[in-house]
């Protein structure tokens, strides 16, 4: 019969992780009726084990806004949009390579998709977030055209929207005070409509001054929230529908 | 000038079964990625970095069996990438990092969750990436092999390592802190 001393510490590690075969299981089990030693040392490597998982308890650890959209307020669904699709990133990509853009598919009916919905009111406001995380010149054309055209029609026909752009990672770039014909147009649309909200990472903007030591200088009409995750999250309670560029 | 336009409902083209199990493994990725960098902000952005390659680069997912893994690997990438363009990440396997604050020293004032916490934050980077996926995500060790693109008796090798440097911080600690179990010092 095997010993104590026969047992590695890798074998034991990997007796405790379940990663050993029968046979080897076996000669373990067999050992431990009778060693008291390797008793103690396969104790101790449980008790870490114990510790670690109770250290990272997912429920002390994980924040509200990175648990699943099913498990967050169910009344974020609202218009049955929302939530179900909080991460929709790297989508648009692939979706530009396939598909031609067209006046037929823009925001202007997809809101009036949801307003078709019975069970939302004519006249309340629809809220919608367009979230910008990538610098490409494509996207931000995109979005501050589908913005404009969105708060141009909801005027016209007298209806109640408020839009938020907000903008992380590269897509900082969209809010930065550069001149740049992006930068050039929010500024333009943000005085023509006072129901449009510019709203910056206010995570992405410490990294950047913790990475190069200088700040970045943004156009006077963004604000600066705690974070883009939590933005989102806060906005979804309130029922805004969220859009990823 | 402005002339395009977009359907928002074709961007939610994706395998809504992909989407969702990405959705549930969100947690499971943040908390990883805090065991690793012990900050929430950083945690917050790794994940939110993993979820948006795993959705650009869901055709490369090839059996979906293995989307948990594939995906954990991603957020491997993105941590490795992080650390890359900081310029931090440095093979330390072997190195001894110096632990100001011993828990046995200072246990009155840390609860055990946060010795804990301060003595995995002090591994060597590969060895508590290592630590963590086993115990926190019960990965096989070909899993973790597999995530982190090294062989499986390296797995095993910095998982003993780092079992053992928690344990001649932690039981000693636990010890203190709980009269009732009769701890042996085996070596």
């Amino acid at each position: 019969m095997k010993l104590n001393e026969d047992f590695s510490d890798e074998i034991l590690n990997a007796f405790i992780d379940e990663q050993l075969d029968h046979d080897e299981r076996v000669q373990i089990l067999s050992a431990l009726r009778h060693d008291e030693v390797l008793t103690q040392r396969i104790c101790d490597l449980q008790k870490i084990r114990n510790l670690v998982q109770l250290a990272y308890s997912q429920k002390e650890i994980v924040p509200e806004h990175q648990l699943p959209a099913t498990e967050m307020h169910q009344s974020s669904l609202r218009k049955g949009v929302a939530a179900s699709i909080l991460i929709v990133t790297g989508i648009l990509g692939g979706w530009f390579s396939h598909q031609q853009l067209t006046t037929e598919n823009n925001l202007v009916q997809y809101a009036q998709t949801i307003r078709n919905n019975p069970a939302i009111s004519e006249h309340e406001t629809w809220q919608v977030m367009l979230h910008v995380s990538h610098n490409e010149a494509r996207r931000f054309k995109v979005l501050l055209n589908e913005t404009e055209n969105l708060l141009a029609t909801y005027k016209k026909n007298n209806q109640p929207v408020h839009i938020e752009i907000l903008a992380n990672g590269k897509g900082l770039d969209l809010i930065k005070d550069e001149s740049s014909p992006h930068s050039i147009k929010l500024k333009q649309l943000k005085a023509k409509y006072n129901n449009l909200i510019v709203s910056a990472c206010g995570q992405t903007l410490q990294r950047i001054k913790k990475e190069t030591g200088k700040s970045v200088a943004l156009i006077p009409e963004a604000n600066v929230v705690r974070s883009a995750i939590y933005q989102i999250s806060k906005r979804q309670k309130q029922g805004w529908t969220y859009i990823h560029i | 000038m402005y002339n395009t336009r977009m359907n928002p409902i074709s961007l939610f083209c994706k395998s809504r079964e992909f989407k969702q199990q990405l959705e549930l493994l969100r947690p499971r990725l943040y908390r990883l990625a805090f065991s690793w960098t012990q900050d929430h902000a950083l945690a917050d952005d790794l994940t939110q970095d993993a979820l948006a390659k795993a959705l650009k680069n869901s055709n490369q997912l090839r059996d979906s069996k293995k989307q948990d893994s594939w995906t954990f690997g991603i957020l491997h990438n993105c941590y490795r990438d992080y650390f890359r363009k900081q310029k931090q990440l440095e093979n330390i396997d072997d190195f001894n990092l110096i632990d100001e604050h011993q828990p046995e020293t200072d246990y009155e004032h840390y609860s055990i969750t946060e010795a804990v916490r301060n003595a995995v934050s002090k591994l060597p980077d590969n060895q508590r990436q290592i630590l963590t996926l086993v115990d926190l995500e019960g990965f096989s060790y070909a899993d973790v092999a597999q995530i982190l693109d090294v062989p499986t008796g390296t797995v095993m090798s910095r998982l003993c390592r780092a079992r053992k440097a928690l344990a001649s911080k932690l039981l000693h600690y636990a010890d203190k802190t709980d009269k009732t179990v009769a701890l042996r010092r085996i070596k």
